[in-house]
């Protein structure tokens, strides 16, 4: 039994006595008499903590209002007025509640430059939104877009008169400058991602005019409208950077730009300007620009993050009201998952939905509910499966290849498993059982593929077993390869899904293919499976919505694409990857997979074809059983009552951090 | 003597010289660096990441030169006193340990204070009362702190903490204080936090003190020496402290060598649970991360204050135990 569930189950346990021992206790006869402690001492009492100097509605005479900490900087003459920093034409949103203004958003970050998203996925922007349905975007940072027919032409049209969060405009030279300066400098950025390329060609950019960009690909990139509405932020950042601010860091512009980096502590200008322009999680600069509702602003000797609202965000509410309504976010540095449990519980975290909020902590934080004053709901998310299991069907050693390469085999492997009983064991009946293939909100998923040998059906597997010679030993405890030599294998994984594959070589054994479980330390594991040096693997099946599938040529469900956690083709992968100079040649019906699978990036949701070919190959996977999946369990998400216009249902992806389509721009303290 | 302490000097400088090679080369060992961790973690987070980032941050972050080359540069640059930047944190590992040391010495030497201020006297309470109800008591005590584990026992202190007293989770301040300039109400503010970390981590080593003295204190009180010195009519008390007690003491200070560390790393599981930033969770993080410069330093810091702690432990014996200054 994991050492988590242990916690867990210990910690439920003395809450439980807690909640009795403390419900005469806390009700207010807490001595709040010292400084400080009045904070701590509200949250306890279940009332939450109030924040101070909420002021509903903005100020202004204008058609805009704005908020008052704003609107006094404007009229001590720090600040232009609202008219001047917002664009001639805002960004309108219609929001549930007009809110109120003012208070502090506190979220955890796991790490100094990582695992924040429950407060960064509530500032990243997009190009285009997402909205809540996942399939409507519509403009944010820029004005409008057009595309041709064929998908080759991406015209954007820029927010006339939209600044950055330094007052600096953003014109079409901010998007030529990260496009020239940036993207394509080979000293910067030496290799281009695929999600500016087509078929290996980089995009152009072209000025038309001050607020006109026009993109340009070689192939047809459909997909492309997805990644204006997923990528945000990134070590180069996305699609435009500040020109004015970050010039005289780069070479191009200045040629002290050495001498500048060496006065600043670098080794040379490349490194100098990476650590300006980086607006990722990792960001340093405290003075970089940037068009979020909220900008970094100091980081503490902790390593707490704390980002401040900006006063020219192009975004206004139905009222004319400047978002955001919050004054501030801090991203709070945890060190353990616990300690943010009970950080919800006593209020000093206002949301959490990033991992690890694994379903077995549902009980637990709903017990606590009224004493944290928050509410957990239960999301959606693009998983195939909690936990997909894979065979190297490239396996090193050639008995093991045949084995693995045997579909009939595979199925065994699928039937064997109770999944029903996982799921109650592991995820406590939360989880629905299904196969590992597409989430299952795909418009073009069929149950058939969902539900395809995942029946509970140990004759079945026997009889597979027995129909591919594989005999039990004379014991009959055990059944023998086709080389003679008893079953044993190895799955293996890391510590998140031991549980899952423990249950899973119980199963096996049982029907003679004797298996035992090899946990690994994360890095070990990956690096194995890039040397193709791992037999089965267990690691969950995540990023597989119907977005994904369209914007990254079906996503991990591609040959070759399952991910360095899940590969179970690393042969074939090498091949593709290296354009055949090495690995092997893969069989043809596999080719056939997976070039299908790249003419489907190149595919419209228009297009008649999208979802037949996306059905048709959904088919062809699902035949293979390449992927063994278990169940999929809804997302914890945390949200504390205190907070307005936030979702109560909804899908979680880390493709769009998460909270994008939940606008944290607009949440707002209710008390 | 002089000698004695000299040798013992030398040893100590072919140690550190030699730990400071391990202390690179172990971080190395496992697979991967830093990269493959953080990208890792990248993809748990953003999803899929594209093998052109990869490239372009190896670059980044020079770790596409040889491990040889590495260690050099690095131990070059200490000895000008930079001790490289940590990847994780983006700062410098100094800065780093800087900002956390002064608070890690405090709560370990509050704790080693506690620890022995509480288990000396029981012990020696426990040894001169043997099967009486103190010792009994002292006896469960001493077994309760020994087998309940930290992390657990502080998950529950801190959440009745934050219920009945109304205590932030974790960490030394409350949020309000954790960037305040110094005053009293901050100072006060600590002192409500440090209990629960003093009372965790001081538990577990007060029960091993308790256990050690009361076992050497018994073996004492029945030598020949003790009886003679009974019989020529000295006070109990005095007897007592000048001669047992001072020879029973001496197992607790041979361990100071390896106490040393743990006060500057501070108990690290429990500091990660409550969430205090100590330099052994930090440490801990850079291992789990391969942070390699951070974890290097730290665990090079770590050594090098263990083998000082080993070379003042051994002194002190000689000054305690004139015995030892014989052989």
């Amino acid at each position: 039994m994991g050492k988590r569930r242990w916690i867990a189950l210990m910690m439920s346990v003395c809450m439980a006595v807690g909640a009795m021992g403390c419900g005469s206790t806390t009700g207010g006869s807490v001595p709040a008499g010292t400084t400080g402690s009045t904070e701590g001492t509200a949250a306890a009492d279940g009332a939450g903590q109030g924040t101070d100097n909420l002021v509903r509605g903005g100020v202004g005479d204008g058609q805009y209002k704005e908020s008052p900490l704003v609107h006094e900087q404007v009229e001590k003459g720090e600040l232009p007025p609202i008219e001047e920093r917002l664009p001639k034409e805002p960004y309108v949103i219609e929001v549930d509640e007009i809110g109120a203004y003012g208070g502090t958003y506190v979220g955890a970050a796991f790490g100094p430059t990582s695992g924040a998203l429950d407060t960064e996925g509530l500032r990243f922007q997009s190009l285009l939104t997402i909205e809540k349905d996942l399939n409507t975007f519509k403009p944010n940072l820029i004005h409008s877009y057009e595309i041709n027919d064929d998908f080759t032409e991406f015209t954007i049209h820029l927010r006339e008169g939209m600044k950055w969060s330094n007052g600096d405009l953003l014109t079409a030279d901010d998007w030529m400058f990260w496009y020239e300066d940036v993207l394509m400098n080979k000293d910067l950025n030496p290799a281009v991602e695929s999600v500016y390329t087509t078929n290996g060609t980089p995009m152009t950019y072209e000025k038309v005019d001050d607020y006109t960009v026009k993109i340009v690909f070689a192939e047809s990139n459909p997909a492309f409208e997805v990644t204006m509405a997923t990528r945000c932020t990134s070590l180069i950042r996305t699609f435009f950077a500040p020109k004015e601010y970050l010039s005289k860091w780069h070479i191009n512009y200045n040629p002290e730009a050495e001498a500048l980096a060496k006065e600043e502590g670098y080794e040379s200008w490349v490194l100098c300007f990476q650590a300006h322009i980086d607006n990722t999680q990792a960001q340093k600069d405290t003075e970089a620009p940037d068009v979020y509702p909220w900008v970094l602003d100091r980081i503490d000797e902790n390593g707490n993050r704390f980002f401040t609202r900006n006063p020219y965000y192009h975004v206004v509410d139905q009222e004319g009201n400047q978002l955001p309504y919050i004054d501030e976010q801090e991203a709070m540095l945890v060190q353990d998952k616990d300690v943010r449990n009970l950080k919800l519980i006593s209020g000093e975290i206002l949301a959490a939905g990033e991992n690890p909020l694994p379903v077995a902590d549902y009980t637990m934080l709903k017990e606590n509910e009224a004493a944290g004053d928050y509410q957990v709901f239960l999301f959606e998310n693009t998983r195939g499966s909690d936990c997909a299991f894979t065979f190297n069907i490239t396996d090193k050693d050639p008995t093991l290849r045949e084995i693995f390469n045997n579909v009939k085999f595979r199925q065994a492997m699928s039937y064997a498993l109770d999944r029903n009983t996982m799921n109650e064991t592991l995820c406590f009946g939360r989880g629905t059982v299904r196969q590992a293939t597409a989430a299952s909100n795909t418009t073009f998923m069929n149950e058939a593929f969902e539900n395809a040998f995942i029946e509970y059906d140990v004759d079945k597997a026997n009889a597979l077993l027995d129909e591919s010679g594989y005999a039990w030993n004379a014991d009959h405890t055990v059944r023998l390869m086709p080389n003679g030599q008893e079953f044993n294998l190895t799955v293996e994984t890391i510590e998140e899904f031991a549980p899952f594959a423990e249950m899973a070589c119980e199963y096996w054994t049982a029907i003679g293919i004797q298996s035992t479980l090899k946990q690994e330390e994360r890095s070990f594991y990956l690096e194995k499976g890039k040397s193709n040096d791992r037999h089965i693997q267990a690691f969950t099946m995540d990023s597989v919505g119907e977005f994904n599938l369209r914007s990254t040529s079906f996503s991990r469900l591609r040959p070759g694409n399952a991910f360095d956690d899940l590969e179970f083709m690393q042969a074939y992968k090498d091949y593709w990857d290296s354009n055949g100079a090495n690995g092997e040649e893969p069989p043809a019906y596999i080719q056939e997979i997976r070039d299908d699978c790249l003419k489907f990036a190149t595919l419209s949701p228009d297009d008649p074809e999208y979802a037949t070919l996306g059905e048709s190959l959904l088919e062809r996977i699902s035949e293979q059983c390449w992927f063994i999946g278990v169940s999929v369990s809804p997302r914890l998400v945390v949200i504390s009552n205190r907070l307005g216009n936030t979702p109560t249902e909804g899908t979680f992806a880390n493709d769009y951090n998460f909270w994008k389509p939940y606008r944290g721009d607009a949440w707002y303290f209710k008390y | 003597m002089k000698k004695y302490i000299l040798k013992r000097f030398f040893y100590m400088i072919v140690l550190l010289a030699i730990m400071s090679v391990f202390a690179f080369v172990v971080i190395q060992l496992p697979p991967g660096d830093y990269l493959t961790s953080y990208i890792a973690n990248l993809q748990q987070q953003m999803g899929q990441v594209d093998e052109a980032i990869v490239v372009n941050l190896r670059r980044q972050y020079g770790l596409d030169r040889p491990m040889w080359q590495q260690y050099f540069v690095w131990m070059a640059n200490m000895f000008r006193g930079d001790f490289g930047e940590s990847f994780q944190w983006k700062q410098p590992v100094k800065d780093l340990l800087i900002s956390r040391m002064p608070m890690t010495v405090v709560l370990s030497v509050i704790t080693l204070v506690f620890a022995y201020a509480v288990a000396i006297p029981i012990g020696i309470y426990s040894a001169r009362h043997q099967y009486s109800v103190g010792d009994y008591l002292a006896s469960i005590l001493g077994f309760v702190g020994l087998a309940t584990p930290s992390f657990f026992l502080a998950l529950i202190l801190m959440y009745y903490s934050n219920r009945v007293f109304g205590l932030s989770v974790g960490g030394f301040y409350s949020p309000e204080f954790q960037n305040a300039p110094w005053s009293f109400a901050r100072l006060w503010d600590l002192c409500k936090h440090l209990p629960i970390p003093v009372i965790v981590i001081g538990l577990a080593s007060m029960a091993n003190v308790i256990r050690i003295l009361r076992a050497t204190l018994l073996d004492e009180l029945k030598r020949p020496y003790v009886v003679a010195a009974r019989a020529r009519g000295l006070k109990e008390n005095t007897m007592i402290y000048k001669y047992p007690v001072r020879v029973a003491l001496n197992p607790i200070i041979s361990s100071i060598g390896s106490i040393l560390p743990s006060i500057v790393s501070g108990a690290t599981v429990t500091a990660i649970v409550l969430d205090i930033p100590t330099v052994g969770s930090l440490l801990y993080n850079a291992l789990l991360s391969q942070d390699m410069f951070l974890a290097g330093a730290s665990v090079l810091m770590l050594t090098a204050i263990t083998i000082v702690g080993t070379f003042i432990s051994d002194i002190l014996l000689v000054v305690i135990d004139p015995r030892i200054r014989l052989q």
